[in-house]
């Protein structure tokens, strides 16, 4: 029936219900998704991070959101967030795939434990790396790491276990034994370990630290040639880093550019070069502009002595901006041991015009101006460095030399005082402050470092020879004076010294009799008379001497031998002699 | 209506008379560990904020000459003249030396003793039973890392005329970073505790004394890296035990449980298996203030790369002793470079603040931090609160009432290793403004 205005209201007031209904369970629908929807950790501020990191993170946002929040992009995100180090936003990741189907693999729970150890919990990381334990068993890395939790958080004998479960599958794994060689050690059981370490070094003679131990371990027990030769063994490189496959994974997520760059250094001083380069090619890749890449691509050149390549590498490094007071200095080393000293010296001007002030730099160029033998330039340099390093050893010494070889020795003298206080045992500074202070006629003040320096060099050599020389005439020199209460101790130093050097012990007679101490003259002089036991004039004194202690007939007899070995030409010591002998002693028979 | 504001009011009133019992419950009874407040000293409560504002800095002693190598200092009233000096050990000019508070606020520099070389740390102690305190010096022989056995335990005898005499404990061993003396027997007489550093070996050892300045060595642990190793009584049954802070890639935390008789058990209290954690310091204190002594340390130690500076791991973090042998760990804050912890209410507020300093951090960025407090809400949850970024590289601090007002003030150290220089300091005294 058209046109019935009653029924199509109600009609309409029907479809609207309907109409309204649906929207309403569409909008309940909706929220009710939303709020069980995955909370993805909201995005952040990644200042410290290169762009790309950000633009990573968003999109692997997105597509988790797009995807529906699969497990796998969850995962991804997560790994994303904890190469970088944002530990919280990958915590929520994980606790969404903890409650995802499927749940957490073992590698999600190594993840997390890696997590639990960074924020030092070490209880939650026991609790993930055990999960790790029982689904990846055959995982290497996290066995271990589960052994060093244990040890970590106090439980050594879980930790035993642990270390013992993994040589039972591996024989001789060398870091579950080094680890079992410290519980044996804290339980007392030196010789258990012993073995153990021994048993190390024989299969993985690159467990340097095993040696270390073991040179500490034989130095208290008093075994001190096994000692030494563990402690050379200790000095070659460090062993490598153990083999961890799902870290390796999660690095090739990571945008810092930091802590790449730590973990390059980490493979390379350990070695492992093939691990340690591509870790810088990622580091370029993520920040062309970073000189970080060239600055340690030339430091691992030059470390293996490529200095050709290091220098190019460094160039690069300081044409993309890097700092030239890092990079400097290492290529300056490398120019220096390649023979270009001046390209060395050239480099080093240009930054020093640009950084008049920095002591990296004033440091690397002197050095430089040094070994080409620009003395002039050198001594600049080497102002300024004191200036503001006024303790700096080489800067000082190298100072103290081109002074000391242009006459300029009251300064060369201040640069020698420094080191001698910074150094105990430099021997160079010391022999020649010993030699300016011999020069100035102040034995006092030589005798002091040249006794240092006599104590840390060897006998027999030419220097130690040098030395002793100095050193006595310092001694006769303070000795002879007499002006000094320890006179005479000098000059029984310079005779301890020297026992067969006659001028010592000649001043101390002189000085003895002076002194009227007749005993300790005639001492000096017996054993001047036995050094020079043909000399007239020494058994001349000891007859004074003997006759002044109250011997008049030894003395005779001492008068009789000198008038024996005088030649006839000598007449004054005759003469002398005749006094003695013939005629009646009086005071003036000895003037 | 009116009912439902009754019951408001109520609830606000009930539950603020429960927040003033609770924190009634947490004012600390007087604190036993060693606090920078001792036990019965006054605190003066301070209203300025902890922030860049609350200290005015100054250097005391020498100026510096050319970039100083401050390896530690020691807080002490050395001439007991009721006023605390600062002992010094310079690791570059290889001397100790006094900065004696002559009056209050006036300080002058004296070397003291002959020179040790790599001076590391300092102790006193009165050694010989003579009345006065003797400086005891950790050598390492030089500071840089070596191998060689060229540390030493050298005591600066104190004549009590303010002379002091070089007596060598111990030498040609491995580098000495840590010396203390303490009673680790029944013997009355004065043990030491020694922390050798070394490099790739080292080890920690007590010292008995034998007496007639005699002692007899016994070796605690086989390791290199010892910072330090503080004698404390950490489970309360009287007998000193000995907690040790071990880094080259150990990385731990260990106690040494005496049994009275110089019998020690070593345990490991808490490690990081980061072999590049880089502790660097670690002092005693009862945090807490519940009556036993925790443990706070640092890592905080970059040197050892390419490039020395901070690392993103480092901070300052404490170890809860809750009693039969069980230690908690808490991670205080981040913090680059931190080194040298130090545990001082430093408002006055009854709360122990935790303080660091950096050593190790990116220095050519102004907003680098080189002192910094975290400041304890009564609960032991810690705001980080920066207190300067100049000076730069300082690696050590302590803190004490330096005028006797109540007041905790604080003595920097800098050691100058890595550039750039352009805040350079020896020692700095920081006090209040007002």
């Amino acid at each position: 029936m058209a046109g019935n205005p009653a029924l199509s209201g109600s009609r309409r007031t029907r479809w609207g219900l309907v109409c309204a209904a649906l929207v309403l369970g569409a909008a309940g629908v909706f929220v009710i998704m939303r709020t069980h929807a995955p909370r993805l950790p909201a995005l952040g501020s990644y200042g410290n991070l290169p762009a790309a990191f950000g633009r990573a993170v968003a999109g692997a946002r997105l597509k988790a959101v797009a995807d529906g929040y699969p497990s796998d992009d969850i995962r991804a995100l997560a790994r994303l967030y904890q190469a970088n180090r944002f530990n919280d936003e990958a915590l929520a990741c994980y606790a969404i795939l903890r409650k995802a189907p499927g749940g957490l693999t073992a590698q999600d729970h190594y993840y997390l434990g890696d997590i639990a150890l960074y924020q030092g919990d070490l209880d939650q990381a026991i609790l993930e790396l055990k999960e790790v334990e029982e689904t990846e068993p055959q995982y290497l890395a996290a066995r271990l790491e589960l052994g060093d939790a244990l040890f970590k958080s106090g439980d050594a004998a879980g930790a035993a276990r642990e270390y013992e479960s993994i040589l039972e599958t591996m024989p001789n794994q060398p870091q579950a034994m080094f680890s079992l060689a410290r519980i044996d050690l804290m339980k007392g059981g030196d010789d258990k370990a012993i073995t153990r370490l021994e048993t190390l070094l024989t299969a993985h003679p690159e467990m340097t630290s095993g040696a270390g131990l073991l040179a500490q371990i034989f130095d208290r027990r008093g075994e001190k040639q096994k000692a030494l030769l563990m402690t050379q063994w200790s000095r070659q490189s460090p062993e490598p880093v153990p083999d961890d496959p799902w870290i390796d994974e999660l690095l090739t997520n990571c945008y810092d550019v930091q802590r790449l760059s730590l973990k390059f250094e980490e493979y390379y001083t350990s070695g492992e070069i093939d691990k340690a380069l591509p870790l810088l090619d990622r580091v370029e890749e993520l920040d062309p502009k970073s000189y970080i890449p060239q600055l340690l691509r030339g430091w691992s050149q030059a470390r293996a002595h490529n200095d050709f390549e290091a220098v190019a590498q460094y160039r690069m490094a300081l044409d993309k901006g890097g700092d030239p007071e890092k990079i400097c200095p290492y290529m300056a080393q490398s120019l220096i041991a390649l023979g270009r000293l001046s390209d060395a010296a050239k480099l080093m001007a240009e930054f020093y015009a640009k950084k008049p002030d920095s002591v990296p730099i004033l440091i690397a160029y002197s050095d430089v101006a040094v070994r080409q033998g620009d003395n002039v330039t050198a001594t600049v340099l080497l102002r300024r460095v004191l200036e503001k390093e006024p303790y700096r050893v080489a800067a000082n010494m190298n100072l103290a030399k081109i002074l000391w070889a242009s006459g300029e020795r009251d300064e060369a003298a201040v640069c020698l005082e420094r080191v001698t206080k910074v150094s105990s045992s430099d021997v160079v500074s010391r022999a020649l402050l010993g030699e300016y202070h011999l020069r100035r006629s102040e034995p006092l003040a030589a005798i002091p470092p040249l006794e240092e320096a006599i104590a840390q060099s060897q006998k027999g050599t030419p220097a130690y020879t040098s030395l002793t020389s100095m050193l006595y005439a310092a001694y006769v020199e303070a000795g002879s004076s007499g002006a000094d209460a320890d006179a005479v101790g000098f000059l029984d130093k310079a005779i301890a010294l020297d026992p067969a050097n006659p001028n010592a012990l000649a001043h101390k007679a002189a000085l003895c009799a002076q002194a009227r101490k007749f005993a300790d003259a005639a001492d000096a002089l017996e054993k001047l008379r036995d050094l020079q036991p043909n000399n007239p004039t020494i058994y001349l004194s000891l007859g004074d001497v003997l006759y002044h202690e109250g011997k008049p007939d030894e003395a005779r007899v001492d008068w009789q031998r000198a008038m024996l070995l005088t030649s006839s030409g000598n007449t004054a010591l005759r003469e002398a002699l005749n006094a003695r002998i013939d005629a009646p002693i009086t005071e003036d028979t000895f003037r | 209506m009116k009912r439902l504001l009754c019951a408001v009011v109520t609830a606000l009133l009930v539950a603020g008379v429960l927040v003033f019992f609770l924190r009634a419950r947490r004012m600390p009874a007087s604190a036993q560990a060693s606090t920078a407040a001792a036990a019965g000293e006054r605190r003066v409560l301070q209203k300025q904020p902890l922030g860049p504002d609350f200290y005015a800095s100054r250097a005391i002693g020498k100026p510096a000459e050319g970039l100083p190598w401050i390896t530690d200092l020691l807080v002490v009233d050395l001439d007991g003249d009721g006023l605390k000096d600062v002992l010094v050990c310079d690791g570059r000019l290889n001397k100790v030396s006094w900065i004696r508070q002559v009056r209050l606020g006036v300080f002058e520099e004296q070397d003291i003793g002959q020179p040790v070389q790599g001076p590391a740390h300092l102790e006193v102690a009165d050694l010989r039973g003579t009345g006065h305190l003797d400086v005891l010096v950790s050598s390492m022989g030089v500071v840089p890392p070596d191998n060689e056995k060229i540390g030493s335990v050298v005591v600066l005898e104190n004549d009590g005329t303010n002379h002091f005499t070089n007596h060598v404990l111990l030498d040609n061993v491995a580098r000495v970073t840590y010396v203390q003396a303490a009673h680790l027997t029944q013997s009355g007489r004065l043990d030491l505790v020694v922390g050798q550093f070394g490099y790739i070996e080292g080890e920690i050892r007590w010292m008995e004394n034998l007496g007639g300045g005699q002692f007899k060595s016994h070796q605690l642990l086989d390791l290199p890296g010892t910072i330090h190793a503080p004698a404390v009584d950490l489970n309360g049954d009287g007998k000193t035990d000995i907690v040790a802070l071990v880094s080259q890639d150990s990385e731990e935390v260990h106690a040494f449980m005496n049994d009275g008789n110089g019998n020690f058990q070593d345990r490991v209290l808490h490690g990081s298996t980061n072999k590049d954690y880089g502790s660097s310091g670690l002092v005693i204190a009862d945090v807490n203030q519940d009556g036993r002594p925790d443990i706070v340390y640092t890592n905080g130690d970059g040197f050892d790369y390419a490039t020395p500076g901070s690392r993103p791991w480092h901070g300052v973090q404490w170890l809860e002793n809750k009693g039969a042998g069980k230690f908690l760990f808490h991670r205080v804050g981040d913090f680059p470079g931190a080194f040298s912890p130090v545990v001082a209410d430093l408002r006055g507020t009854g709360y122990n603040d935790i303080v660091s300093c950096s050593g190790f951090n990116d220095w050519n960025d102004p907003d680098a931090v080189s002192l910094m407090a975290f400041e304890n809400d009564g609960s032991e949850h810690f705001t980080p609160r920066i207190l300067a970024h100049v000076p730069t590289h300082l690696i050590v601090v302590k803190a004490a009432d330096m005028f006797n007002d109540g007041r905790i003030e604080l003595v920097t150290g800098a050691f100058m290793f890595y550039p750039p220089y352009d805040h350079v300091s020896r020692v700095t005294l920081w006090e209040h403004k007002e």
